[in-house]
């Protein structure tokens, strides 16, 4: 299809990127080798000593490491879970909207937190949800609360994901409205014609429409089961809801950078990458077997 | 076509750029960043002025027989700009007097911007290329130790030490010396801090006092009675009762300078939460685990649940838990003696009624008894098969003599205080532990007519200034009136004497690099939190000592104790 000299191009064009994934991705992954051993800096890779598997023995029998292994997978899963489905549903509706530019503001508007940080929104939301914050004052018009959202452990992790939900649920929309476009408007055209409402072009036309590119999503995100967000939680958390809302990421950076315990961080990462790895793998297979996603 | 011929040679360009720069690393970094050829010409101590100068042939202060060379590294690249003219980190007259007194040429391996300094220094440990002096963490020196990668000191820093010095060390009861010393060999030069960050006061708004017909607390009951009064008395009479009774933050005891703490209620309760301490029989017991903790949390989830304690301070951060001072929705805040310059300056610069006094809390047995920090929690270490293993500790010496202009050490700087870390070839402070207190009694004294002014160093000077003026007229500027509450009410507080309580040098080491702290420190400042909080009862304490004991606690503890 192209020519070598073309094709060339092309290489040049990622050559950037994969500079940067091979500096930051894999040679650090390189350096895993630490997990095995009681790293000293100032003895290096090469010169400290192997201990084993004594870190990864020692993480297990942690109370912290069960507790946080949880707290990663269901806040994990109940986010991509909550953003999928609040997704598709704003596009379905937002498709329903005839005028144009209502539309297009709506979009704008629904996906700028996307582009906002969490140490931004994080400072916002510890506003609204204070004791005398917006929400509380809401809930106490109907004698509800005061709600300390950000204090009780029960609570802790539906904030966390309800905050993800607004935040990335129109921007995740985008896929979807662009599946919607591309379904045959004469489908809808013959519908009407036989007397379809509404409700029915959606649920016969424009849901199967689009299925395949929720399960293509859905297969893609199980790789991310691990990935609980540190920023979000980092900027929102207290010792208070360590118990649902510490996650591998904030654990590896509390032991492994702020109490230099560099090869138990470094056994808890590793670990976190197998399982990673393990799930990248799953999802590659389901999104190839349910919604025909390839590759290679 | 044309653009494929010049896209080919273009791209090739473009690729080797991206492949040299990500190879070579940050080119500047590892080159010095002054190089000999670039400093003034030598110029050693002339014969006839170390005659004319006894102290000069020392051991404290004896140049070098022959011009040597330090190479060193430095943070705090960012502030550069407040240098005199003329003058650099890598060259300036502090440091000129520094190698002409000692006859050494000192250069940097690097200078880095204070936020990446520490990870600068990991990545020169960690590839082996440590400069001949470094200052390093309790972390590091057991690690450079380990690595046999520094010098034994042993002998060296008590015969080069200055008077100064050692008296401050003196003043440790040689807590700074034993915190350097592992396995009886002493691996680093100790640094000691002033101790008066540690115990933990009640600020009160005595105008608020005043009016609903209160006086100062003496005790936690004090605390409560007075933090209920504010409450429910409206002492701001905006006609709501919007006063929060007494602020805290999601860290209720850290020692030192925990602004919002609780520390001062431990420590009333006799409990010395994260304190290793020794016990009546010498062994060292955890403070956190001990049954005053117990007794101390049972008083405070009391205040949580009248809803005296913010309701919401597990959350806070201290800038937020700040928020309420400063906005004037609070009438008590527990901070040590430094608070009056931030946050409690904005309060006055807020309402220039909010009249803040300090209170030291008695415990049960009517004394002040504090939680103290560490003396000693820095250390210059020398790195193995440097020639001259005294030389840091000498330009250590200097420095001392530069900041209060002793021997013949040059008065150079007009602001002294704000570049003293740039103009410092190694800016380390081996203070003496109880300067606050002295500098309170000293300016009490000036005041009374005892003691001269005119004898004061140039800083103590101007805070003498700035004390007079707010004494003339109490809070019409919030910047004198912070000098005048923090140097002289606060801190005289202080000098009239307290009991501590500290952790044990050894512990300090064996906690550093333990590697079931981090969890057990997790498990601890959870279940404070828990307990203040009533997520768990008070009686939860006694399944936490256990689970601490059985989670790696009983073990460290006995590590300490075998040492």
């Amino acid at each position: 299809m192209f020519k070598d000299s073309e094709r060339l191009a092309y290489y040049a064009m990622i050559l950037p990127g994969l500079v940067l994934l091979f500096a930051f991705t894999f040679v650090p992954l390189a350096y895993s080798v630490i997990a095995f051993q009681k790293f000293n800096p100032a003895l290096g890779v090469q010169g400290s000593p192997w201990v084993g598997l004594d870190n990864i023995l020692y993480m297990f029998s942690l109370r912290d490491a069960r507790q946080v292994f949880f707290n990663t997978v269901f806040i994990a899963t109940m986010k991509m879970a909550a953003v999928l489905v609040a997704a598709v549903t704003f596009a379905l509706l937002l498709n329903e909207v005839r005028f144009l530019r209502i539309r297009r503001s709506i979009q704008t508007m629904v996906y700028l937190p996307h582009f906002l940080s969490w140490v931004i929104l994080a400072g916002i939301l510890r506003t609204i949800l204070a004791r005398d914050g917006m929400v509380n004052d809401f809930l106490m018009l109907f004698g509800i609360g005061p709600i300390y959202f950000l204090g009780q452990p029960n609570i802790f992790p539906w904030v966390i994901i309800f905050s993800d939900v607004w935040k990335e649920f129109g921007f995740e929309a985008i896929v979807y409205l662009a599946a919607l476009t591309s379904i045959d408007p004469t489908l809808y055209e013959v519908a009407e014609l036989d007397g379809a409402n509404r409700f029915q072009k959606m649920r016969y036309i424009s849901i199967p429409g689009i299925a395949p590119v929720i399960v293509l999503v859905a297969c893609l995100s199980i790789g991310n089961v691990l990935n609980a967000g540190f920023d979000q939680i980092f900027n929102l958390y207290s010792p208070i809801v360590y118990a649902t809302g510490d996650i591998i990421d904030t654990y590896v950076y509390r032991i492994g950078l702020i109490q230099g315990q560099y090869s138990l961080g470094t056994a808890v990462g590793l670990f976190k990458t197998v399982v990673a790895l393990i799930l990248i793998g799953v999802s590659y297979w389901a999104a190839g077997k349910f919604a025909n996603y390839r590759i290679f | 076509m044309m653009k494929h011929v010049l896209l080919k040679p273009m791209l090739l360009v473009m690729v080797l750029t991206l492949l040299l720069s990500a190879c070579a690393g940050p080119p500047q970094a590892v080159q010095p960043a002054a190089s000999s050829a670039d400093q003034p010409t030598a110029t050693p101590v002339p014969a006839d002025v170390l005659a004319a100068q006894p102290w000069r042939q020392t051991d404290a202060y004896s140049p070098l027989p022959e011009r040597a060379s330090l190479v060193l590294v430095k943070g705090g690249q960012e502030n550069a700009s407040l240098m005199p003219e003329g003058e650099t980190i890598e060259d300036n007259r502090a440091l000129q007097y520094i190698e002409d007194t000692l006859n050494v040429d000192i250069s940097f391996a690097w200078v880095a911007p204070s936020d990446s300094f520490i990870d600068k220094l990991n990545l020169s440990i960690a590839s082996g290329d440590i400069p001949d002096a470094m200052i390093v963490d309790p972390i590091q020196l057991q690690q450079l130790v380990e690595a046999n990668a520094i010098e034994d000191l042993t002998g060296i820093v008590e015969k080069y030490a200055n008077a100064d010095i050692l008296e401050n060390w003196n003043q440790t009861g040689g807590v700074a010396l034993a915190a350097a010393t592992i396995d009886g060999k002493v691996m680093g030069i100790p640094n000691v801090q002033p101790q008066a960050d540690a115990p933990i006061m009640a600020w009160v708004r005595q105008d608020w006092l005043d009016k609903l017909g209160l006086t100062g607390p003496e005790t936690v009951d004090d605390v409560e009675a007075i933090a209920r009064a504010f409450m429910e008395q409206d002492p701001d009479g905006n006609g709501a009762a919007d006063t929060i009774g007494l602020t805290g933050t999601m860290n209720p005891v850290q020692v030192p300078s925990n602004l919002h703490g609780f520390d001062a209620i431990f420590n009333a309760y006799g409990a010395f939460p994260k304190i290793f301490f020794r016990n009546d029989e010498g062994q060292i017991v955890y403070g956190s685990v001990q049954p005053e903790t117990k007794e101390a949390l049972a008083r405070l989830a009391e205040l949580y649940k009248a809803g005296i304690i913010d309701p919401e301070f597990a959350t806070k951060d201290t800038g937020k838990a700040n928020e309420i001072i400063v906005g004037g929705k609070g009438g008590i805040m527990m901070g040590p003696w430094w608070i009056p310059w931030w946050p409690l300056a904005d309060s006055v610069s807020n309402d220039p009624n909010a009249n803040w006094q300090p209170f030291l809390i008695k415990d049960k047995n009517g004394e002040h008894t504090f939680a103290m920090g560490d003396y000693t929690y820095s250390f210059v270490v020398v790195k193995k098969g440097y020639p001259h293993p005294e030389l840091p500790l000498k330009i250590l010496n200097v420095q001392n003599d530069i900041s209060y202009g002793l021997n013949d050490a040059p008065q150079y700087y007009p602001n002294f205080n704000e570049i003293w870390t740039l103009l410092f070839p190694i800016p380390f402070l081996i203070e003496q532990p109880y300067v606050v207190e002295r500098m309170a009694r000293e300016y009490q004294q000036a005041l009374d007519g005892e003691l001269d002014p005119a004898t004061f160093s140039e800083a103590m000077k101007i805070e003498f200034d700035q004390i007079q003026k707010d004494i003339a007229a109490p809070r019409s500027d919030p910047s004198n009136w912070a000098v005048r509450m923090a140097r002289l009410d606060a801190a005289s507080l202080l000098a009239g004497g307290y009991n501590e309580v500290r952790t044990d040098p050894v512990a300090a080491r064996v906690i550093a690099v333990d590697p079931t702290w981090p969890a057990l420190k997790k498990l601890e400042e959870e279940t404070i939190l828990q307990i203040i909080t009533g997520a768990k009862a008070v009686d939860d304490f006694d399944a936490f000592v256990e689970e601490w004991n059985n989670a790696g606690g009983a073990a460290l503890l006995a590590k300490m104790n075998q040492e």
